[in-house]
């Protein structure tokens, strides 16, 4: 059952998501060509190739920002129309438990948050032509991983990336499910729960971090202020294993909280 | 016959508003039976217990002999009386959905009524109005073979046309083992088709009989008895 919802969840969400890759791919295709910073670089008077380019940079960056706005609100709008809103009465009476409910919209949510950074990315490497400075940037970047964490880290950094971004969207789908047991102003509600909810967990890490460099970590200061700051690979993905242990905790809270909400509290409008 | 829905002592309260107060009910596997009551006596309200879409505050319901949950699902046909289907899908789209997640859904069935009703399977849902999706959305819960179906307001945005179709489809899409709980205050329209009639007043049952026993006992329609016992 749960790839079932898979599939439907996966279809209902691809066609707006295909568009928007495929015109941001396309809008960074245009510019290629056009070339603009090239033309903007070589005018020293307003003209029609000008204005162009301008046009084509502004229209290309609106895209990009959309595709990101765009990927953020279907994640909230999947979640709080299709489970909570109208939708909702069709979804809970399908034989299957919640729990699977929350788990389809968390991984589809998760690989178009993924394929959305990486459309993103490839967008910025098609206008920039992928110029040996590009590419050369990009390398410095994965030399710098390899640096602080090891050839390991090229694993270990992407995982905890996505734990910590599933621990990020659990969090807004507890908000609204929080939200939800309000009569009135359920919005607004999810809002000040989502701003609550990010203050507890600040709160919880501030005294993590204070107990953590208390006791165990307490060599770390010691090490800060030697002169030249260094953490050992080992060192470094112990601490970032560490950050993402936490956010697998902060995660599973939030989903049992959500589950919860969905299997006892459920009160659709 | 063995029941197919029982509920002891059941009560919903929204804060300190009883919405559904203290209800012990039997249904039948067979039957036809009217909750009927006025606006905001706790129609909808048992309803969605019945459908796990609440969880009462006291008190219990049996499907089938189990609590709300997975199993009841899959044997419930539940009609809300929202609308809610996506409204970017195909009427075919919705059929396979159904196919897909419901084991007891007939899919000529419902191909029948959609062509009977002179829809078109390719109408995207937004593009029809709020009756036609009403519609749409019956055949889809009378399409499937299943042992009890729970209809809210099923007749309710539907011209009078269509309502006789609709009330036909009904009895003619149920078999014996199944029993049928509708919901309604459109009472002289429904009245030919029920056996068993359930009064809902303020969540609180105030008459449940068979619709033979009314007629003996009082020489009365369903209809004229509702307006007599409801009376403003």
């Amino acid at each position: 059952m749960l790839s079932k919802l898979l599939k439907y969840e996966f279809k209902a969400t691809a066609r707006v998501f295909i568009y928007m890759y495929i015109s941001l791919l396309l809008f960074s295709l245009i510019n290629r060509f056009v070339n603009p910073f090239d033309i903007l670089n070589k005018t020293t008077s307003f003209n029609l190739a000008a204005l162009l380019s301008v046009v084509t940079i502004t229209t290309y960056f609106i895209v990009l920002v959309g595709v990101m706005i765009v990927t953020l609100v279907m994640l909230i709008q999947r979640f709080y129309k299709n489970l909570l809103g109208n939708e909702g009465y069709l979804m809970f009476t399908l034989p299957v438990k919640p729990w699977m409910h929350i788990v389809s919209k968390l991984v589809t949510a998760v690989v178009w948050t993924i394929l959305s950074m990486l459309t993103a990315i490839c967008s910025i490497l098609i206008f920039s032509g992928a110029t040996t400075e590009v590419i050369a940037a990009l390398s410095d970047i994965t030399d710098g991983i390899k640096g602080i964490f090891g050839p390991a880290g090229l694993i270990i950094l992407p995982v905890s990336g996505i734990i910590t971004m599933s621990e990020g969207i659990l969090m807004v789908y507890a908000a609204i499910a929080l939200g939800h047991l309000f009569n009135k102003h359920r919005i607004l509600a999810s809002f000040g729960m989502y701003f609550l909810l990010s203050v507890i967990s600040d709160i919880f890490m501030m005294f993590l971090g204070f107990v953590y460099f208390t006791t165990l970590g307490s060599d770390f200061f010691v090490l800060m202020q030697r002169e030249e700051f260094y953490l050992s690979a080992g060192q470094a993905n112990m601490l970032l294993l560490s950050l993402a242990m936490v956010s697998v905790t902060f995660g599973t809270a939030y989903f049992l909280l959500t589950n919860y909400i969905l299997r006892k509290r459920l009160n659709l409008e | 016959m063995s029941a197919i829905l029982e509920c002891k002592e059941l009560t919903k309260s929204f804060g300190h508003i009883k919405a559904v107060d203290n209800v012990s009910i039997k249904i039948n596997r067979g039957g036809i039976v009217g909750l009927l009551g006025p606006n905001a006596s706790g129609k909808t309200t048992f309803i969605k217990i019945c459908n796990d879409l609440l969880t009462p505050t006291s008190g219990e319901v049996l499907i089938d002999g189990k609590k709300p949950g997975v199993e009841t699902k899959k044997i419930v046909s539940y009609l809300p009386e929202e609308t809610y289907l996506n409204e970017c899908m195909r009427v075919s789209d919705i059929i396979r959905y159904f196919e897909d997640f419901y084991q007891d859904f007939n899919k000529d069935k419902a191909y029948d009524m959609i062509g009977r009703l002179k829809l078109n399977a390719q109408d995207r849902l937004k593009t029809m109005s709020k009756g036609t999706k009403e519609k749409v959305q019956l055949i889809l819960v009378m399409s499937r073979e299943a042992q009890l179906y729970l209809l809210d307001e099923p007749i309710g945005g539907v011209d009078p046309a269509a309502r006789d179709y609709i009330l036909d489809t009904i009895i003619t899409n149920y078999n014996e083992e199944a029993a049928i709980l509708l919901s309604t205050h459109l009472i002289s329209d429904i009245e030919k088709i029920l056996d068993q009639i359930i009064f809902i007043k303020e969540g609180q049952i105030v008459m449940d009989k068979l619709v033979d026993e009314v007629r003996e006992e009082s020489n009365k329609s369903v209809d004229s008895l509702f307006r007599e016992v409801f009376k403003c």
